[in-house]
């Protein structure tokens, strides 16, 4: 049922974005070229209908390396299945967005 | 040379961020910012300049919070919980647009603004026509619907009913002299007397807006601004399902269904009247 409801082009960029490793916000808005205006609230929409979740890194982590924690996210099974709805009807999105290095 | 420097002053980017977090609800406003001042670190490459992003990069990043942060202020998940309290209960909201009406209308008469032309025949005619004119506008800003309170064995008594009607009569009786007057004093203060009309117009539309929105989520039995928002349910279960934000009564006289995509079988908010046995869970 999930899977049944439409994503926009950008929404299905974002998630696929996601999907190739790009886990928090300007890792996101680098890969797929969009602006953080509308990165965000789009990451807002998407964790609020449970197509993904975030998390804070963990704080030691961040201070040993002596920089802020990062918010990742993540796409939950919801997401996967509109993602692949998604990737069925713009069968390009993969190639649009190139995976994180490592990924 | 100095715009430039102003561009990259960390400072500058940081207020940018410190201005559009205003806009985020209090409970989610820590964090939201949190990760934009980090995010904001990371473009900035740390302790030495990433050479990777212009200012001007740096510049439209931070100025894209402004619309995370309009999302928040709109969908933020305690929307109606950072109501202020003076507002939250129906006799304080009376009470204080008394005290606007109030000082509005003294600020009005002791300037004895409220002489001719502001008054007579013709200006009450034309004032008449600027509250028609600014109500046939209205429905382009919200709709004039209120939802529905379908009637239930809890319902509140026909003796208490009208005072959700009588609540909304008093607010669009006191907000006509808001309007009114503080147009005049807001002329005043500019030093201008060609702005009443078109400012009065704008302030009856955006007063008569905020008197719509404010009764919509009142509690039909007690009026006060309902609480804990909880969303409900996705976008893909609307043909079998309602999916949108519940509210509570804070005194546990019902819940409030608000659809965030009207359907025909769903089409405007909907009150859900409790019975009191339900009332040991809110107090």
């Amino acid at each position: 049922m999930a899977a049944d409801s439409k994503l926009t082009h950008t929404a299905a960029m974002i998630l696929q974005a996601i999907e190739a490793g790009h886990v928090y916000g300007l890792s996101i808005m680098e890969a797929t070229g969009l602006p953080s205006g509308t990165v965000y609230p789009a990451l807002r929409r998407f964790e609020r209908d449970s197509l993904i979740r975030s998390s804070w890194e963990q704080q030691r982590v961040a201070d040993a390396e002596q920089r802020p924690v990062r918010k990742y996210y993540k796409l939950t099974r919801s997401g996967n299945s509109r993602l692949e709805a998604a990737q069925q009807r713009y069968p390009l999105l993969a190639g649009l967005v190139p995976a994180q290095k490592g990924k | 040379m100095a715009a430039r420097r102003i561009f990259r002053s960390a400072r500058f980017h940081r207020a940018i961020l410190g201005s559009a977090a205003l806009l985020v609800p209090g409970a989610e406003r820590e964090e939201w910012f949190r990760e934009w001042t980090s995010e904001l670190w990371y473009l900035l490459g740390g302790n030495h300049r990433n050479a990777h992003f212009s200012d001007l990069y740096v510049v439209r990043f931070c100025l894209g919070s402004f619309k995370d942060a309009l999302w928040m202020w709109r969908n933020g998940s305690n929307r109606t919980g950072n109501e202020p309290i003076r507002l939250r209960s129906p006799i304080r909201c009376v009470s204080l647009l008394v005290a606007v009406a109030s000082i509005t209308s003294l600020v009005a008469l002791r300037e004895a603004m409220l002489q001719p032309p502001y008054t007579g025949r013709a200006f009450l005619l034309g004032q008449l026509v600027l509250i028609a004119v600014a109500l046939l506008i209205l429905p382009s800003t919200t709709t004039f619907g209120l939802g529905e309170y379908p009637p239930t064995p809890h319902s509140p008594s026909w003796a208490a009913r009208p005072r959700r009607w009588i609540f909304l009569l008093v607010k669009f009786a006191l907000l006509v002299p808001i309007v009114f007057c503080g147009t005049l004093d807001f002329g005043l203060i500019i030093a201008s007397t060609g702005v009443e009309p078109h400012a009065m117009l704008v302030g009856y539309i955006l007063a008569f807006r905020w008197m719509l929105i404010d009764q919509r989520r009142r509690c039909p039995v007690c009026l006060e601004v309902l609480t804990g928002p909880v969303h409900i349910g996705q976008s893909s279960h609307t043909v079998l399902d309602w999916y949108g934000t519940e509210l509570m009564c804070r005194k546990g006289h019902g819940l409030m269904h608000v659809p965030d995509t009207p359907t025909c079988s769903f089409s405007t908010q909907r009150w859900i009247y409790l019975d009191s046995s339900w009332r040991s869970l809110f107090s």
